[in-house]
């Protein structure tokens, strides 16, 4: 399928589209049977001028706009996005916004997908754009803010996990704990410019990301809870968060 | 929060536990760890201390694998080890708990 010309006939793609991204799934090779195409036009004017109204575009936050279509009997979304928005996430995200403690806060809903999903996008049109921005996002503090997120979620985790054990609750102590590792493991993948918490990816980012300190056949048994003992349950407790406490050590975050 | 002191003598039988609470950081390379209000930066051997901490593993048997690390006696560097895990569980970053007792929180 030749998707940009595609996207072409059907009048979705703006002259001035500076860019023209496959994301998500298929642009990784991770597409299942039924997996979306996932596409992002960059338009460096701004959203009102080049989309028209009567193509009823969804606008679920300032300069960002959504179309539905099919393409080859695939759905497809295409989301539009102001090439000044990606100039504002790279700004927020600079290393003197990261000192000064305002980058993690700062980054919306939007712009975390942005992260995920740029380093690893096929550039239908406009490589050279696509290969600036990335540079510049390997080069700011864009991965280590959603690492910083996803270690705070653990903690909160992991503070349930203790509660609820030395209150005897060993079932909710389990359960938390596999929250924890779950956020942890997200940490640790962002840490290694594969961030993402879409579960069903989750052990494909921690293929990707390579770290020694949590390897996929280990990430798997964890998840798994391969080593649970139902007579013994707090063995599984002590186990699986000391490897969540150790992983973490090795979650680096800054420069 | 903080601990009562344990004798030497008793605590390297112990097994010292970080609480799951704990909240760690690696921040480019340093190792800062915080519970509550309290924080500590683990540098030099403090953290190769803190790693070798593990599930069942004695303040001794953590002696050996940080001597392992550094080409010495377990000896040499045990009394370094037990006033550092002792530190430690004070200031309330860790529990002590007898190898065969019940694990927790």
């Amino acid at each position: 399928m030749d998707l940009l010309a595609a996207l072409e006939a059907e009048g979705l793609v703006p002259d001035d589209a500076a860019c023209v991204l496959l994301v998500g799934s298929r642009a990784r090779g991770w597409q299942h049977a039924r997996s979306d195409l996932d596409v992002i036009i960059v338009t460096t004017s701004p959203m009102a001028t080049v989309i028209d109204e009567r193509q009823l575009i969804a606008s679920d936050e300032e300069l960002v706009g959504s179309r539905q279509t099919t393409v080859d009997g695939v759905r497809c979304e295409v989301k539009y996005h102001a090439e000044a928005q990606f100039h504002a996430l790279v700004a927020k995200v600079s290393w003197s916004e990261w000192d000064a403690g305002r980058a993690v806060g700062s980054i919306t809903a939007s712009e975390r997908l942005i992260v995920e999903r740029l380093p690893h996008a096929v550039a239908l049109r406009g490589a050279e754009w696509l290969d600036a921005v990335v540079g510049d996002l390997r080069s700011s503090s864009a991965f280590s803010c959603l690492t910083v997120s996803a270690l705070g979620y653990a903690d909160r985790q992991l503070e349930d996990v203790s509660g609820l054990w030395a209150s005897g609750d060993l079932c909710g102590a389990i359960l938390a704990s596999q929250r924890a590792f779950v956020h942890v493991t997200d940490a640790l993948t962002a840490s290694c410019g594969h961030p993402g918490t879409d579960t069903k990816w989750r052990l494909r980012r921690v293929e990707a990301a390579g770290s020694d300190a949590l390897g996929a056949d280990e990430f798997w048994r964890l998840s798994t809870m391969r080593d649970f003992d139902i007579d013994h349950p707090e063995r599984w407790l002590d186990h699986m968060t000391h490897r969540c406490a150790q992983i973490m050590l090795d979650v680096r975050i800054g420069r | 929060m903080t601990a009562e002191k344990v004798a030497p003598a008793e605590l390297e039988n112990l097994v010292a536990r970080p609480y799951v609470h704990v909240r760690i950081r690696n921040l480019s390379g340093t190792i800062v760890i915080a519970v509550d209000e309290t924080t500590a930066e683990l540098v030099d051997t403090a953290e190769d201390i803190w790693r070798a901490l593990a599930p069942g593993r004695t303040v001794r048997q953590v002696a050996g694998v940080v001597a392992d690390l550094y080409g010495e006696e377990v000896e040499t560097v045990l009394p370094d080890v037990i006033e550092w895990v002792g530190d430690m569980y004070e200031a309330g970053f860790l529990a002590l708990q007898k190898p065969e007792g019940p694990v927790g929180a």
